[in-house]
């Protein structure tokens, strides 16, 4: 199944259908935007006449498969603001349903939930979804795919290493005995508190790919985004695995890559602190 | 059971760029397999895309050594700790240290010295893609250090130290 | 080839629905779709072909297209004059060992004359390029220790902190070379 969808990607087959609902979704989302555009020209910018195309550049990365002997390159592209969303996902989408039907990228829910967009735009890791669309018309907007990562195709970073070491840090509860009632692991008001800012990772790997040590040792290195997963799990009061889990990062490259450069939490696109929750594991492991 | 589409010409020029767009080509900063370390090209061939076993295998957890883990990164700490006072030491006190406190800072500073430039080879030299010359590498700086000390042992037993000769020099 | 009968019909369905094209029009289309031919593999076979791409596949882009901050810059700088510092201490030591070996000494009193004949300007500048090293690997030494009590490192913190670092490293190297 799984590499059913690897393949997929990777072939022009997916085409034709991605097309096609990313067309039906901005034909969806059209009043929206307009709704939401006349709300700008009213508060912020000043009134101009509608037929006066506000053009943005954008050079995309891009990377076919199918030609594998080819090196990757940037492509420019143009938009018109007045015709746009106002986030760089509506801007990447508009590009693939009008201009270039070729452009490949991961999306689906676009309101910052699923974390299928992430990609690096002028430089920096975030969700394409949650990224407004710089309107200084003189600059180009860049935008590459996550970096340091083995790219499928265009904007489409491999994951799987991120999944496989996702899964290496068993992310499950893990418990001895359930309570005898045969009802839910019960938890204090204190102890839940202690998951917030932990929960709500979407594993969307921008932090991971932010890292200069996941970029050198992503073999190895479990990186930012998995390391706040496996604090997420030596925090909850209800596992009881806490020493099997600090023993699996007892070694010199799972855990201790990390230097505290902190690009995690400035790209985190949820506002996340997976710098924070390495340290803490650092600190609750010393000696 | 996994099924392969095998693409018609009709199919392939769908898929190409449509609307006539002619692909501008500019550069792209850095690219390629081999490019991983800065530069540096491994010595070890890696598994293709870094992927070992299939897609729903979980990543290999190394076995447990507290002695490069925890043990060591809380021994980093207490060196640099330790190197507080002692960098503070000779500011206070007048321009060379007593011997033996020069001593004491000198060793400090070459264990603080060797933790750092060993992280640097983990990062940078790792054992996985250069294997032999990453060993080579770690005993290169053991021994090193070591060398170094013996001449630091000399130059504090029959010259004036580290912070005397940084004092004298500064003053010349 | 056991799905060849279901999955054209399907996609061809949605075509006529999205497209709206007549029944004459759509002749042509199905003529096209009649020369896809599917096979069908075992899954070892596709993995086989999966490990054949990833081979192919380039690294994106990392050090040279990520934007310029001061976490990781501060962190490069850090590693950076690390390295330099050790670098002298291994060189004073290695260099007090075995500089006699080639007929050198490298004695205290030797190096001090040495860095006294140069001009004020000049060691004025060696002064500096020596003393912001230290100060910043000092400085910002500290600021990892306060980190590793995990305080002081929210977004905000960071660069207050970051910024306070570079002030007061560079100050002090200034005053310590004006010594």
């Amino acid at each position: 199944m799984n590499s059913c969808r690897t393949s997929l990607a990777t072939t022009s087959s997916a085409i034709a259908g991605s097309v096609r609902r990313s067309m039906m979704s901005s034909t969806l989302r059209a009043p929206m935007v307009a709704s939401l555009r006349s709300m700008a020209t009213a508060t912020s910018e000043p009134a101009r006449p509608a037929s006066t195309p506000r053009m943005k550049k954008l050079k995309i990365y891009r990377w076919n498969p199918d030609e594998p002997s080819s090196k990757p390159y940037m492509q420019d592209f143009e938009v018109d603001l007045n015709e746009c969303g106002p986030m760089m996902l509506d801007a990447i989408l508009k590009i693939k349903n009008e201009q270039d039907a070729t452009l490949t990228l991961r999306r689906s829910c676009r309101e910052g939930i699923c974390g299928s967009c992430a990609m690096n735009i002028n430089g920096t890791n975030t969700l394409a979804c949650l990224c407004r669309i710089d309107t200084d018309l003189t600059q180009t907007t860049k935008v590459y795919p996550l970096p340091h990562m083995f790219v499928v195709k265009d904007l489409v970073p491999d994951l799987t290493q991120f999944y496989k070491q996702y899964k290496s840090i068993k992310p499950y509860l893990q418990r001895a005995d359930y309570p005898a009632d045969g009802k839910e692991t019960l938890q204090s008001i204190e102890d839940r508190k202690k998951l917030d800012g932990l929960y709500e990772c979407i594993l969307c790997a921008c932090c991971s790919t932010s890292c200069p040590s996941y970029w050198w040792n992503q073999s190895e290195y479990l990186g930012p985004a998995i390391l706040l997963q496996t604090y997420r799990w030596l925090a909850d009061s209800r596992d009881h695995a806490t020493e099997e889990r600090k023993l699996a990062l007892q070694n010199s490259m799972s855990l201790y890559r990390c230097h505290t450069i902190m690009n995690c939490s400035r790209t985190c696109p949820k506002g996340l602190n997976p710098g924070l929750a390495i340290a803490k594991i650092k600190k609750s492991m010393a000696l | 059971m996994s099924i392969r589409v095998i693409a018609s010409p009709v199919r392939a020029s769908l898929a190409r760029p449509c609307l006539g767009l002619r692909a501008i080509r500019s550069s792209i900063p850095t690219h390629g397999v081999a490019v991983r370390h800065l530069g540096i090209p491994p010595l070890i061939a890696q598994p293709p895309g870094g992927i070992v076993g299939t897609v729903n295998d979980a990543a290999k957890v190394p076995p447990p050594e507290k002695v490069h883990g925890s043990y060591h990164w809380t021994f980093e700490r207490l060196i640099a700790i330790g190197l507080i006072p002692l960098t503070v030491a000779p500011f206070i006190s007048d321009a060379a240290l007593a011997p033996a406190i020069d001593s004491v800072l000198v060793t400090t500073t070459l264990v603080h010295s060797y933790f750092g430039l060993q992280s640097c080879i983990i990062d940078y030299i790792p054992k996985r893609e250069f294997g032999k010359v990453h060993d080579a590498c770690m005993w290169l700086l053991l021994g090193g250090t070591i060398v170094t000390g013996y001449g630091f042992y000399k130059y504090e037993t029959e010259d004036i130290g580290l912070s005397g000769t940084i004092a004298k020099v500064w003053k010349a | 080839m056991a799905s060849l009968a279901v999955r054209p019909a399907t996609r061809l369905s949605v075509v006529a629905r999205s497209s709206r094209m007549s029944g004459r029009q759509l002749i042509p289309l199905i003529i096209a779709r009649r020369s896809l031919s599917t096979q069908s593999i075992t899954p070892a076979e596709a993995n086989e072909i999966l490990v054949k791409q990833r081979a192919n596949r380039p690294t994106s882009p990392h050090l040279a297209i990520y934007k310029p901050q001061i976490t990781w810059y501060l962190s490069g700088l850090h590693r950076l004059t690390g390295v330099t510092l050790a670098a002298g201490v291994y060189a004073l030591g290695l260099g007090y060992l075995f500089a006699p070996v080639f007929g050198y000494s490298l004695t205290s009193t030797a190096i001090a004359s040495a860095f006294g004949a140069l001009p004020v300007a000049l060691k004025f500048g060696f002064k500096t390029l020596a003393a912001f090293p230290f100060t910043f690997h000092a400085y910002n030494g500290v600021r990892h220790l306060v980190w590793d009590t995990a305080s002081q490192l929210t977004n905000k913190a960071v660069v207050r902190t970051g910024f306070t670092v570079m002030g007061l490293s560079a100050v002090t190297s200034l005053v310590l070379a004006l010594m």
